[in-house]
């Protein structure tokens, strides 16, 4: 699993909310893509800001969130791929400086 | 020294007598506006006539209280939510306001764009700021800066808000905004909240002390 791919942030969101999810009687590991984190109980405001807080601790960088659809918040699937998406762009911005 | 110890003493503190029929009506109109339906019309007339100041397009949900005997010392400004079932204290008996500054006294005052989440206390001689937000169930000692979100009891400051959540603002909206704050941005956000305290007429005493807290 490549570090910063959509597929390592979801991972990395799931494990974070394994208990939360598992609570729920959900497999965590099995959750859809357009699993809403808020509404489903998972995640209030502050645990949503700390999550974005810990992503951008773990891959060393901060992530503009300004153009993400508010919508698509609190939805594991469109939330891990902008993040991973941020993440190249970012990469790529430190490689050309 | 001395002369603000005679200060003192030309200006004593005195908690005012409400009477009875006025109390009486407080009261009546305090039941009536935690019963009657209308967020943005009807409780929000009722606490007016109450005495409470309150601005345009503010939103009281139901058994909300505010202020019994003293409303008018509670200053609401426009586009406010405050969520169900909040209290709002503005008088402590053992601390009542000098003579002097009876006349316009404000020890609560919640400015245009704060959102009071359900469940909250609002406590005596503090200020919440423009667009700040109250955590759902907090309790409210100190004053609160503006655009700062606070939470617990006694409320803290944990996330700086990017926008105000005002009836307007989409939820995940106002989310995507906040950014959670770290120990030394709520040390520095203590700082500003003592800077903002002193500008808060009628919240702090003449030794720059807030009054409710001792800090």
């Amino acid at each position: 699993m490549t570090v910063g791919s959509a597929h390592y942030i979801r991972s990395f969101i799931v494990h974070r909310l394994r208990e939360s999810i598992a609570g729920l009687g959900l497999e965590p590991e099995a959750i859809d893509d357009d699993f809403d984190l808020l509404t489903s109980g998972v995640i209030d405001s502050l645990g949503l800001v700390e999550m974005i807080t810990a992503i951008e601790q773990d891959l060393g960088c901060t992530l503009e969130m300004s153009d993400l659809d508010p919508e698509n918040l609190t939805i594991i699937g469109p939330l891990s791929e902008y993040i991973e998406n941020q993440y190249l762009m970012t990469a790529q911005y430190r490689r050309l400086a | 020294m001395a002369s603000r110890a005679s200060e003192a003493d030309a200006d004593p503190r005195q908690m005012p007598t409400e009477g009875f029929f006025r109390g009486l009506k407080n009261r009546l109109l305090q039941e009536l506006g935690r019963t009657l339906p209308g967020g943005f019309t009807t409780r929000v007339r009722i606490h007016r006539w109450r005495g409470v100041k309150i601005g345009e397009r503010v939103h009281i949900g139901p058994d909300v209280l505010i202020e019994t005997a003293f409303p008018e010392w509670v200053s609401i400004g426009s586009n406010v939510q405050i969520g169900t079932r909040c209290l709002i204290l503005a008088h402590v008996h053992t601390l009542p306001p000098r003579k002097s500054k009876l006349a316009n006294y404000v020890s609560v005052r919640i400015e245009d764009d704060a959102y009071i989440g359900a469940g909250s206390i609002i406590l005596p001689n503090v200020s919440i700021g423009r667009g700040a937000v109250v955590a759902a169930g907090s309790v409210v000692s100190r004053s609160v800066p503006p655009m700062v979100m606070v939470q617990g009891n006694p409320a803290r400051p944990i996330a700086r808000c990017g926008i105000a959540l005002t009836w307007d603002t989409a939820l995940k909206t106002f989310y995507l905004k906040l950014r959670p704050l770290n120990d030394r941005a709520q040390t520095s956000i203590k700082s500003h909240e003592s800077d903002f305290e002193s500008t808060c007429d009628g919240l702090v005493n003449e030794s720059g002390v807030n009054e409710n807290t001792g800090n």
